[in-house]
């Protein structure tokens, strides 16, 4: 589905990816944490074509996609969700979902029924300025956005972010049920419990390389990253 | 186009029409108020809706009227075919503008239009054989409407209803524009510019596009001054219009074209009240900008509209009355 090769990009002179590989299979959840600063945003800012990366491939359903401007990407099926999720605060919920089938022609009413399914919760406030939501519902139309385009790689930077535990876990259910034959998603999360239990996989990413990846069984029960990113002590992971 | 701005437009025209009979003494003020109203709509598409700023559009509005003077005095055109070869003019420098600082984020339009407006002044005041310089361009045909001159005495009232016409006109088309997946998508790049790349919304290029349309708005404003007034000089293209310009589309509302068309009357009525002042006209106008975007950022019209919604709240005993938006 998706794989990238080598990738080495940055801001300026800040080079925030030294050279990252992964790949993403038909229908996976994959995620990826990391700490501030290891380069999770620009990741996905790259895989979205906001910045342009210095070196390194990406392949989209084998197809070469490097370097590509993010018009081109969302027409090849990438659709990313922003970190602080970026809704037209003062636009409609119905205007920003409907913003969200903008490369698209033709009849976009099944795709509105089907984001308002996922999030029942919306249905009630299609005609409310989406700057006036609840954190949880910006998250969700943010997300309904995305879907709008009908995307085969869905990309999420932090969907957690500032919500409360029982919110962030009712939307990470949905991702699961929206992971399918036509539709991947890359996860970029703080938040590791939460990640590495709704996702198929995972990497961890630190100071802009790889340090580890895997099934996220198995990561869930490394001790690295036990440590550093589930909170667990040294005393705790040594004594066990 | 929404029932609400159908009613505006009806509600305009029937004013439109009325006026030179309910004020003989008054509605041809209105006339130069038109065309500036129809700059400023072109204005407000540009600055409420991509976000960008333009200090040049006075240049525009000038190389409509020059290029609609010299074509029919000169070389004895047709002024509607002078129109639209200001049109072409402007499109094709508005393009050699945009494209390289429109590509660019923040404010590089700005600078890039200061400048241009200023080469355009000074084209217009010493290039005195195409322009006729300082004391300008006269004796430029008044415009034939269907076998109608527009000439005095008893022209005024044609004149008028015009150029209101054609901002009538121009209100339509921008409506129509904003009230499409093209407008939802330019409202997206004002709100949020990254936000709207990553749904695949060209930003550089809508807002480019952005920019020549309201440059086109300028240019034929300029083409009808020229034949409204018969005679062009430098004097009305300065920057300081440009930033006239701004002032008016800010102060009657960046977020909606009819803010363009509110701010206009207004701005351009108040030097008629304030003509007493002379040389303290721009510190005026600097203070009612200072004060709108300080008290009602959203500008008169939106303002008016809430202030009439806040009044009806608040106070229990007029809520008989219907409120008058004009939104």
């Amino acid at each position: 589905m998706l794989r990238v090769e080598n990738l080495v990009s940055g801001y300026g002179r800040i080079v925030a990816l030294k050279g990252v590989s992964l790949h993403i299979n038909r229908g996976e959840i994959v995620t990826l944490i990391g700490a501030n600063g290891s380069g999770k945003s620009t990741l996905l800012g790259t895989l979205a074509g906001l910045i342009r990366p210095r070196s390194g491939h990406v392949h989209l359903k084998d197809r070469e996609v490097t370097r590509h401007r993010p018009e081109k990407l969302v027409r090849q099926g990438v659709a990313l969700v922003p970190e602080g999720r970026q809704l037209f605060a003062p636009m409609s919920v119905h205007d920003n979902l409907i913003l969200g089938a903008y490369t698209r022609r033709g009849d976009t009413s099944e795709d509105m029924e089907n984001v308002l399914a996922l999030f029942p919760d919306l249905k009630d406030r299609l005609g409310q300025a989406a700057g006036t939501l609840s954190g949880g519902q910006q998250q969700m139309v943010a997300i309904g956005r995305a879907l709008m385009s009908r995307p085969s790689l869905l990309l999420l930077d932090e969907p957690s972010m500032g919500l409360a535990p029982r919110i962030s876990q009712e939307i990470f259910q949905a991702l699961r049920g929206l992971a399918s034959a036509e539709c991947s998603i890359l996860l970029v999360e703080q938040n590791a419990h939460l990640a590495l239990a709704a996702a198929d996989r995972g990497y961890v990413l630190e100071t802009g390389q790889i340090v580890l990846e895997g099934d996220c069984e198995t990561l869930r029960h490394n001790r690295d990253v036990q440590r550093a990113y589930l909170g667990r002590g040294y005393q705790e992971a040594w004594e066990e | 186009m929404g029932l609400k701005n159908l009613t505006g437009l009806v509600l305009l025209s029937l004013a439109v029409i009325v006026l030179p009979y309910a004020l003989p003494d008054f509605y041809f003020k209105l006339i130069q108020i038109g065309i500036y109203a129809l700059i400023c709509i072109g204005l407000s598409l540009l600055l409420g809706y991509a976000g960008q700023i333009s200090l040049g559009h006075a240049a525009f509005y000038a190389l409509g009227a020059y290029t609609s003077a010299i074509l029919t005095v000169r070389y004895g055109w047709s002024p509607w075919l002078a129109v639209w070869v200001g049109i072409g003019l402007t499109i094709i420098l508005a393009l050699a503008i945009g494209i390289p600082s429109l590509r660019l984020q923040g404010h590089y339009l700005a600078m890039a239009t200061l400048a241009f407006g200023e080469i355009a002044f000074v084209v217009a005041t010493a290039w005195v054989a195409l322009t006729g310089g300082p004391s300008g361009f006269g004796h430029i045909p008044k415009w034939n409407v269907f076998g109608y001159r527009l000439v005095p005495p008893r022209a005024d009232q044609a004149i008028f209803y015009f150029v209101w016409a054609a901002v009538i006109l121009g209100l339509l088309v921008a409506l129509n524009l904003i009230n499409s997946r093209v407008g939802r998508a330019l409202r997206a790049i004002h709100d949020g510019e990254q936000a709207a790349d990553v749904l695949g919304i060209p930003t550089a290029t809508y807002k480019i596009k952005i920019f020549v349309l309201s440059a086109a708005y300028a240019s034929v404003a300029g083409s009808i001054y020229a034949h409204v007034s018969g005679y062009v000089n430098p004097g009305p293209f300065s920057v300081e219009h440009s930033i006239l310009f701004i002032t008016m589309v800010i102060v009657g509302g960046m977020r909606t074209v009819w803010g363009g068309v509110a701010g206009a009357c207004l701005m351009g009525l108040l030097p008629e009240l304030l003509a007493d002042l002379e040389h303290w006209r721009f510190a005026i106008y600097g203070l009612i900008l200072l004060i709108i975007m300080m008290f009602i950022p959203q500008g008169i019209l939106l303002g008016v509209r809430d202030l009439i919604a806040w009044s009806l709240e608040k106070l229990p005993f007029r809520k008989a009355d219907s409120p008058g938006e004009t939104e």
